[in-house]
This record gives C-alpha cells, structure tokens and sequence, in this order.
C-alpha cells in the first residue's frame, strides 16, 4: 500500500468535518480535519495533497486563507477547493487563488470527483 | 243763353224787315229802352248814337257822358283783338263775339266803381234793300256771374284733385260719379275708372256688415250732418286697408250725394300697433325677466315697481308697492345695505354688489335668513335730472354661494386631512403641472410651495434616479396609467430616503385625465425591515444548510456502506431519505434565492454549454422522481448558449417539477425546446388541472399560489415559479404560460442565445 494522499479539511462545523472526512475514508484518503484557519497558517514542512476549504470559518475568511497559502511559496503548489453554502461566492473564490468550488449541500460522488480531479485516486 | 240770345236776334229781324213800317217811332222806342238786353246803335262811321238803359246798368255810365265815343277808335278792342271782327259788322256782316272781359275803359270818363265786365256780344248791320249799311247794332250779355261761379269751379276742382286725401262722391245709389286722384290710387283703381261702379266695391265687409255700417252712417249722418271713423276698405287687387273717413251729404242738381274724404291710416296704424307690441314686449320682459328688477322711489324710498321674480327672492308679495322700503322689508333695518342705497341716492353713483349678503325673511316666517345676491343699484333721475329713485337689478346666487361654500369647506376637510396624514402628498393637473402638496411635502423637503409649483420637485430628487422617475411619470401622464415607483427624495436635513410613490389618474366621466393624486410613503423603516428580513433569511438558510450537507452526506456515505454489503432494502430506503433531503434543499435554497433577488444580490455566473444536453440531463433525473409520468422529449438540434447554466437548470427543472405536481392523473408530460439564430425556446407542456385565465399573468408573482377547486390543496411556498421568472429575466429572456382549466397548462421560457454583458 503505498502512501495514501494526504487531504486537509478545514471547517468551522465539525459533523460537515466527520461527514467529509467520512466520505472521503470511503475513498481511502488520508483525512485531517480542522475547525480553526489558525492550523493552515501554522503549516510546516508537512503539507496535505489537498485543502478543502469552508469559506466562513467562524471569524475567519476562507479566501484570506486561501490567499495566504497561495502567496507562500511553500504552500503555493496546494490545490484548493472551496466549499460554501452559496455558490455566489464562486467567482470571489476562484480571484482569491482557489482552483475549484463545491457547493453544500453536495452529493458525494461530486466531492470524490472533484477531489480525485486534483490528487488522483487515493492510491 | 246764346241761342236765347240768337233767338231773340231773329225776331227782331223779322220785326224788322215786316213790321217795322207798322210800329210806330215811339213805340220802337219803349221797345229799344226796355229791353233787358244792354244794345247799342252805331252809325256807319263807328259813332256811338243811342244806348238803351240795359246798357247803362251793364256798364255802370251814362250815354250824356260818353258823346262822340267812336267804336272804331276804341283801343282796348285793339288790345283784345276784336276789332277785325267789329269792322267785320260794319262792313254788313253779323258777327258773335266769344266772351270777352272788358277792363274799366279809362278813356271813358265817368266811369262807375265795377271793375271788370265778361260779356258775350253779337253785332250786326240794319241794312237798306240795297244792302247799304244803315246803322250798326252791338248786344251785349252780361256773364261775368257765369265766368266766376266758373272760375270757382275750376279751383275746386284743382283743390280736390291735389288732396292726399282721397274723395269720391257717389249718389244716392251708391254709384260713384266722381274720385279724385289719390282715391283711385289709394285704391289701386286707373284714374277715373272707379266712375260708375258701387261704392261696395271699395268696402272690405261682408254684405250684412256692410248694410249695417251704411245704416249706422245714415243714422249718424242725418243726426249730426257727417259720419266719421275708421272705415276697412279693399284695393283693386283685393288687399285690404284701413283709412279714417268723414263722410258728408251734399245736394247736387237737387239730388243727394254722398262725399266721402279719406285716409289711409295703415302704416299709422301699423306704427301704433308697433308700439303697443314694443310696450308689451318691455313689460313682459320685465315680468318674465330672469333677474330681480325692482324701482324705488323719493327719499323715503317707496317701492314703484317690482317684478315677480323680485318679489318671490325677498319673500314678499305686490302689497309692497307703494310702501316705503323699510314697511315693505322691516328686517332690512340697520342692514348695511341700507346705507348703500342712502349712498346711491343722494350721490348718484352706481353701485355694483357681489355675492352681499342680505338677511331676508323670505319664508314670512319672522325668521331672516342669509341670501347672498349679485346686484346693480342705479340712480333714476327725474326730467330735470334730478335723483328721484333708485333701480334694482339683482340675481340671487344663493345656491351658488351657498354650493361654492360647502365645496369650501369640503376641500379644507380634505386639506386638513390630507396635511394631517404622514404621507407626503400633492396634486398635479391632467399635464403633470403639480399645483398642490400637503404641508408634510414642505415639512419634509424644507421647500417653499413657489419653488415646487410645476415641476419644481426635480430639485429634491437624486441625480441618478431622476431620469428613470421623469420618463416613468412622463408616460404615465401620456397614457393616463397609475404610477408605481420606489425613489429616494430629499429631505430639509439633506439625505435621502426612500419614498414608494403612488400616483392615480382622478378621471372626468367620459373617462379623460383631469388631475392626478400622488402620494409619497416613506419606506426606509420598511426597507430596514425588509432588509433585517432578507438578512435572517440568508443567514437562516445558510445554517439550515450546514446541518442538510452533514446528513445528505453521512446518508449517502451509509447508503455506499451498503451498497457494498449488498443490503438493496437498506440502499432504497436510504435512496428516499436522499431524494427528500434534496427537497429540503431546493426549498432552502429558494429562500435564500428569494433574499438574493429583493437585495439584488442574485448573480449570474456566465458560461458556454449545450442547451440540449442541460436539458436532458434535467429530464432524466427528474424521471426518476416519477413513476407515473412519461417526460416525453421533443428537443430540436443541439446547440450551444451563453448564460447561467445551473440556474436555467433550475428554471427547467421548475418548470417540469410543476408540471408533475399538478397533473397527478395524466400520464405524459411534453418538453419541446426550439432554436432559431438567437433565441432558444422550452415549452413543458402537462395535462393537469390547469390555471384560471384571471390567474395566470400572476403565477409568476412571489409568494402566488392559484386558489380554486383543487390546485390549492398542492404543496409549495409559491417561490418557484417567481424565482425562475427572476432568473429569466436576469437573462434577457421572457417567461410565459399558456393554460385550460382542467385540461393543462404550458410553461415556456425564451432565451437569448448570446446575452449582452450584465450591466
């Protein structure tokens, strides 16, 4: 088996973090799991495959997140999909440096979809 | 008398030449001095021999004074050229003289105090048988009373023939012997040819009136000796006129005759009768006068004259003329108007009431009452041109007056009501020309009505919305239509709020604009609500979300586990829970669409794709949803747009849900779509319970839901159909429903192929 990928969720509520983190288990993805923006800025030398990004996250702007990760040379090759309750907020996503959206609610073969889009099948 | 005279000569002669011998000098002499007839005897030289007395009277002289008076030499014979002919006589012929008026001959001395003599003479020779001329006789006939009863004759005759007045006379019979000039042409008669006919034929009355009328004349006549009065008379030509007549009795040849003067008095009478109808034309007008005419006379002003119409407006009946004003209306005492008249009299000048009130007691019942009336006092002046009355003319505009104060006092009901309502308000004519605003408008704006008369209100409003205000009022003054608008005006501390203005068209009977009622509502607390509203249901939608997306997935992750297990029971149930946690989001999703649409915030995210392919990706999954129903689709070539896929996805799947909802007991549902160079249009045709006509332009209203027999026993918020309408437009497309009660309806929607760049 060889290393699965490593899937970085973040989100302010933690029954969408298990059901995400569910979903892509069916997939066996490597899932973590966060409610606080705080630990994306707090990356270091371990980096997920992928950032599955709420855009409010409780005081904290998902796009400002995204930006920051962009703008890190470190972190910049991150792919991130945004994930918000109103897809209104698409196009602010894709300016902000995400390369992709989810709507809520979502159908989870949309999620492991666009998820393999980007990091491939989990192994 | 000439042939008398004639007569008288031949006897002579016989006397002469037979007897003459027989009778005795003296005798011839008796003869010769007796005679009545004046003669003369000449000798043949011209010498006056003897003159008998006849001739003396005839003349007036003696024949003692007139020796040697020689008839040759007499030149007043000269003058009158009769002495050829007297020569004539001398030389034996017999000559008659015409009569001739001989002047009193100066050469005669003596001569009597007569003046002039007419005579008609014959003179003639006595001649021996030889025919030697003897003596010479000359007889003279006076006829000088003839000549004048002549003359006289013939003067009347001129006066009667140059009368205006007509005279004819006619005898005892009636038949006319004489007419003069004006009575035939009175009577249209050539002149004299009235001469023998019945005077009936001049008279204009029946032949038993007629009889009677000459028995009153002859009654009258032998009473008094002359009929007179107005007698109706009848031209040639049958007309009839009227002339006064004075008819009197005369004796002609000893027989009676009746002389009758006239007058065609017709066109006098026509002038009094004039005048009478002009007197009567005047007092009817001033019985029948429309206005109050009324004339007071002296002083003490006693009423002269009052037309019915005055007396009926004072309340009062003709026992006021004669008495004084103050008698004839008492309550008129220390009423100004009094005063007024004093004015008019003693300074003559005019006095022009409007709209005066007078307290009158027109009901008679002691009770004065306020009748207002417009009115002219004018002095009336005596011969002299003094003041001696005064003349009414007065209108009472009560009515008027009273009808104009209760318009009064219903438009200040309706200003005190309409300053008193927080609503700005105001009034424009048919032309948009506002004449009016309440004093909230002023209140508010902190204007002045002179700078908002008219189109002055443009000052209060935002630059940029002006524009779109000025061409919605402007077709709506065009085509008399309500206007509808949300705009901010300003107000006396400078911001804006939001005002929803409504302006209704006030229309005349026959159905034209005369002046438009508008009313501007302040909304900002209600835009503030609204907005707090939009904002929770954002919000609300936003967390219902989070809580759906949790169980959505850990269902389909669970029905996944399943799957792989192979439990098909627990992988069908958990399929259900699925399709109904899409339901739940799909109505989430409209409030939150409905929030997006109010706040404008409804974005559309522009794309390339297939509508075809859009569309049967719909149809098929809402297949599934369905059982029952057979979606049958009609689509035309594939083809691609330009617009908001998923949301035109939404629209169609609307549309096909509906169509499902509402035709439980049909089996087929029709989606056609068409496609021209740039438009593609889709029909989702149904079998179902159909929309009432009066409905259907208002399914696409928020929150509509069509009431009737069955249709309101279908669930729904009514969100769908106006969110999909939204949505359409949003796009430039149009969005439309035809429909039959109880046999189905069809929803269509019209796109733009290529969509110009959202403003």
């Amino acid at each position: 088996m060889s290393m699965s990928k490593k899937v970085l969720v973040a989100d302010d509520d933690p029954a969408i973090l298990d059901a995400i983190k569910m979903t892509l288990e069916l997939e066996d993805y490597d899932v973590d799991v966060t409610v606080n923006g705080e630990t994306i800025y707090k990356m270091e030398k371990v980096y997920p495959d992928l950032l599955l990004l709420d855009i409010w996250m409780s005081g904290q702007d998902g796009r400002d997140i995204c930006k920051y990760v962009k703008n890190n040379p470190h972190t910049k090759h991150i792919p991130i999909i945004m994930i918000s309750a109103s897809r209104d907020i698409m196009q602010s996503a894709r300016e902000a440096g995400a390369d992709d959206f989810i709507a809520k609610p979502f159908e989870i073969d949309d999620l492991l979809g666009i998820v393999a889009k980007y990091v491939g099948k989990a192994d | 008398m000439k042939r008398k005279l004639e007569n008288n000569h031949n006897v002579r002669l016989n006397d002469s030449k037979t007897e003459i011998k027989n009778i005795q000098d003296d005798t011839f002499q008796i003869i010769f001095d007796q005679s009545p007839v004046s003669t003369q005897i000449f000798s043949p030289d011209g010498t006056l021999i003897k003159a008998n007395k006849a001739w003396e009277k005839l003349w007036g002289v003696k024949l003692k004074n007139i020796q040697g008076y020689n008839i040759l030499k007499d030149k007043q014979l000269v003058a009158k050229k009769i002495m050829p002919l007297i020569k004539k006589a001398f030389k034996g012929q017999t000559v008659h003289l015409s009569p001739v008026r001989y002047e009193p001959n100066k050469t005669i001395k003596d001569v009597s105090k007569i003046e002039y003599r007419w005579t008609q003479s014959i003179i003639y020779a006595i001649k021996d048988t030889n025919g030697k001329v003897l003596k010479v006789i000359l007889q003279h006939e006076d006829i000088s009373d003839k000549k004048k009863s002549e003359d006289d004759l013939k003067v009347h005759y001129k006066v009667l023939e140059s009368m205006i007045e007509g005279v004819s006379i006619s005898d005892e019979n009636g038949i006319i012997v004489y007419t003069n000039a004006s009575e035939d042409a009175m009577f249209g008669y050539k002149r004299g040819e009235l001469i023998g006919k019945h005077v009936s034929i001049q008279n204009a009355y029946a032949l038993e009136e007629n009889k009677r009328i000459v028995n009153d004349v002859i009654k009258q006549l032998n009473k008094k000796g002359y009929w007179s009065g107005e007698w109706n008379n009848k031209k040639k030509d049958g007309t009839h006129f009227v002339t006064t007549s004075r008819i009197t009795a005369i004796e002609i040849d000893g027989k009676k005759h009746w002389v009758c003067v006239q007058e065609d008095i017709t066109s006098r009478k026509e002038a009094v009768e004039a005048l009478r109808n002009e007197r009567h034309r005047i007092y009817t007008l001033f019985m029948q006068a429309p206005a109050m005419i009324g004339v007071i006379k002296g002083s003490d002003f006693v009423f002269e004259l009052a037309n019915p119409l005055y007396l009926k407006s004072v309340g009062k009946t003709k026992d006021i003329i004669g008495k004084k004003l103050l008698e004839g209306l008492p309550e008129l005492k220390g009423q100004p108007i009094v005063d007024v008249l004093k004015h008019v009299y003693t300074t003559g000048e005019s006095f022009l009431g409007k709209e005066v009130q007078i307290k009158l007691d027109i009901n008679g019942d002691g009770i004065a009452e306020d009748v207002y009336f417009n009115f002219v006092y004018q002095a009336t002046h005596d011969a002299r041109g003094n003041i001696d009355g005064i003349m009414t003319h007065a209108i009472d505009v009560t009515p008027q007056v009273e009808a104009r104060k209760k318009i009064e006092e219903t438009e200040k009901r309706f200003r005190d009501l309409a300053d008193n309502i927080p609503n700005l308000t105001w009034m424009a004519n048919a032309d948009g020309y506002i004449f009016w605003y309440n004093s909230k408008w002023y209140e508010y704006t902190g204007t002045t009505p002179k700078g908002m008369e008219g189109w002055g209100w443009k000052s209060v409003h935002h630059p940029d919305a002006l524009p779109r205000v000025l061409k919605q009022w402007k077709s709506s003054i065009e085509h008399g239509s309500p206007f509808n608008m949300v705009f901010p005006i300003k107000g006396a501390d400078g911001k804006f709020r939001p005002f929803l203005t409504r302006v209704n068209p006030i229309k005349n009977e026959v159905g034209e604009v005369v002046r438009w009622f508008g009313a501007n509502t302040d909304i900002t607390e209600q835009k503030e609500l609204e907005e707090q509203k939009d904002e929770f249901l954002a919000i609300a939608s936003h967390e219902l979300k989070t809580p759906v997306t949790s169980i959505k997935a850990y269902g389909q992750v669970l029905q996944r586990l399943f799957e792989r297990e192979g439990n098909t029971k627990a992988v069908s149930q958990l399929s259900k829970m699925d399709a109904q946690i899409n339901k739940l989001t799909t109505l989430i999703a409209d409030l939150l669409n409905v929030t997006k649409i109010h706040s404008g915030r409804l974005v559309m995210q522009d794309e390339n794709f297939d509508f075809n392919e859009l569309a049967n990706e719909v149809i098929n999954e809402l297949q599934l949803t369905t059982d029952r129903h057979n979606l049958i689709m009609e689509l035309s070539q594939s083809t691609t747009m330009h617009g908001d896929r998923e949301r035109t996805g939404q629209v169609i799947t609307n549309l096909i849900s509906n169509a499902i909802k509402y035709s439980p007991h049909s089996k087929k549902i029709i989606v056609k779509t068409e496609v021209d160079k740039d438009y593609i249009t889709l029909c989702v045709q149904d079998f179902g319970v159909g929309i009432p006509k009066d409905k259907q332009d208002r399914v696409f209203e928020q929150f509509f839901r069509v009431s009737g027999e069955k249709q309101h026993t279908f669930p729904g918020l009514g969100l769908g159909l106006y969110i999909s309408s939204e949505i359409i437009k949003r796009q430039g497309g149009k969005i439309w429903v035809e429909s039959i009660i109880g046999k189905g309806s069809t929803f269509c929607f019209k796109l733009p192929r290529k969509r110009l760049k959202h403003k």
